[in-house]
């Protein structure tokens, strides 16, 4: 365990972005007041953003949408909850739409199970394929460029720790599920679940610490 | 939990937690833990932020217009219905009142259906954002054909925008045991707009035709247009019509003669009661 775990800010360290942060809160505050145009506003904010982790972890247009749909229905029912201590509007947001998302994966994995393995060397294909995208032009180069940064501290974790981090944060999967999956002993999964959170915090919070300079 | 987890094994699993891999057990335990260690909580808040971040490694995908508009559209027109019920709760109002009539009351008996009504609305309010932006979606080869699809998508947009906006007000209108399907009228007060989605409709029989009407508290009712819904059952009317906010007691749908008649004679098929 690094030393320096718990120098971090505990403010998000790697919010997902803030083109305007301090209005995100200010329209969340309208929302919970029962204003669906902030709503409104923070869906053209973020949407995409949203749609793109859905449509990763689910694989399907239609189904993404429909997460969509929930995580900003999720985000007017709740929007008083929110602390804005614990992170940015847009971090709360896309930990919403992981969990509609994977609620809906899952109950697709009852219904079909044989469709989780052919979904998972798919979208760990398309992370390949558009790792090295840098043009995000309706998101901002804000969000574009810290999007590149975490897929490059991503893609910087050996392959092995990588695979465990997408099947737990984009699959959903138990660490038991996972040591089934790969064939791996679910002591060594539960190492590289841990040495792949720590490497990926650190390097997040380096890039951090460079940004704020 | 018997045994409470030592500081250094709960360690070992916070960053397990912060991304929902523990059991049941083992979450029990850590948060058992950090309740009490400042230490540790501090360190699972950064794991969490940690976790948040990969939201980020998921590729960026361009969320299609159509789509895009279709889930705007359907979260104004539910958060707006919401924010209505709430006010009205917050009134201390039930959201059905007592009969005014008892042609009205023998109709009331229809219960709203609402998870099925929702599902309709949605794939209707879909289809109007769809409308809006097909046209957008052509390639256009000649001026005439640009300048009848700028209207087009002018028309459309007038529509989405008589459904949206702080003055609309919803009324929901159930089917009863004489009709079938559902609707939902968008009432907007700025504009003296009246917009109708309906869907599930039966085709009236040869001859007749589906009839709107508003019913004002002293049961005056005024024709707001005559309609027929397409082979899948849905309609979309519009009409303008200036109100006093406190003047609207119903909204009904009735069938009648083809053309339409000046008050209404047939069987009511579609009822929404407002206040």
């Amino acid at each position: 365990m690094p030393a320096a775990a718990s120098s971090f800010p505990k403010r998000v360290m790697m919010a997902p972005a803030r083109p305007s942060g301090d209005d995100d809160s200010a329209l969340l505050t309208r929302v919970a007041r029962g204003d669906e145009l902030a709503l409104a506003q923070l869906y053209d904010r973020w949407s995409r953003l949203v749609f793109s982790l859905c449509v990763h972890i689910l694989g399907d247009d239609d189904e993404a949408e429909e997460a969509v749909e929930e995580t900003f229905w999720q985000a007017w029912r709740q929007a008083a909850r929110y602390d804005a201590e614990r992170g940015a509007v847009s971090t709360w947001l896309t930990t919403i739409a992981r969990s509609r998302a994977l609620d809906r994966l899952r109950a697709r994995a009852r219904r079909q199970e044989q469709a989780m393995s052919e979904l998972s060397d798919t979208s760990r294909a398309e992370v390949e394929s558009t790792a090295r995208r840098s043009d995000d032009p309706a998101l901002g180069a804000e969000v574009a460029e810290r999007r590149a940064l975490v897929r490059q501290a991503l893609m910087q974790l050996p392959s092995e720790q990588r695979d465990v981090l997408e099947l737990a944060y984009f699959r959903g999967l138990s660490q038991s599920e996972i040591a089934d999956r790969t064939g791996q002993p679910l002591g060594t999964v539960k190492t590289r679940v841990r040495l792949a959170m720590e490497k990926l915090r650190e390097r997040l919070g380096i890039l951090r610490e460079r940004d704020h300079e | 939990m018997s045994n409470p987890m030592r500081h250094d094994e709960v360690r070992e699993l916070l960053a397990a937690q912060a991304i929902d891999l523990l059991t049941p057990d083992e979450r029990s335990s850590v948060l058992q833990h950090i309740a009490a260690c400042p230490e540790c909580s501090e360190e699972l808040e950064a794991f969490r932020a940690t976790a948040a971040a990969l939201a980020l490694a998921a590729p960026d995908r361009p969320f299609d217009a159509r789509r895009c508009n279709g889930v705007r559209s359907r979260l104004i027109a539910r958060t707006a219905a919401d924010r209505e019920a709430r006010a009205r709760l917050a009134a201390g109002q039930l959201p059905d009142r007592e009969p005014r009539s008892l042609r009205l009351a023998a109709v009331a008996d229809a219960a709203p259906r609402s998870d099925r009504w929702r599902k309709g609305f949605m794939l209707l309010a879909a289809s109007v954002a769809a409308l809006l932006v097909i046209g957008g979606g052509l390639l256009l080869q000649s001026r005439r054909q640009l300048a009848a699809e700028r209207e087009r998508n002018e028309r459309q947009e007038r529509l989405v925008a008589g459904l949206t906006g702080p003055n609309v007000r919803i009324i929901e209108l159930v089917s009863t045991p004489q009709g079938r399907g559902r609707a939902r009228m968008f009432w907007n007060q700025a504009t003296d707009g009246w917009t109708l989605i309906a869907d599930g409709l039966a085709s009236p029989p040869a001859g007749r035709t589906y009839q709107l009407w508003l019913i004002t508290p002293g049961d005056r009712k005024i024709g707001a247009g005559v309609f027929a819904p397409s082979r899948r059952g849905s309609a979309i009317v519009t009409a303008t019509y200036a109100l006093a906010p406190d003047s609207l007691g119903a909204v009904a749908v009735t069938e009648e003669p083809a053309g339409g008649v000046p008050s209404p004679t047939g069987d009511v098929v579609l009822l929404g009661r407002t206040e």
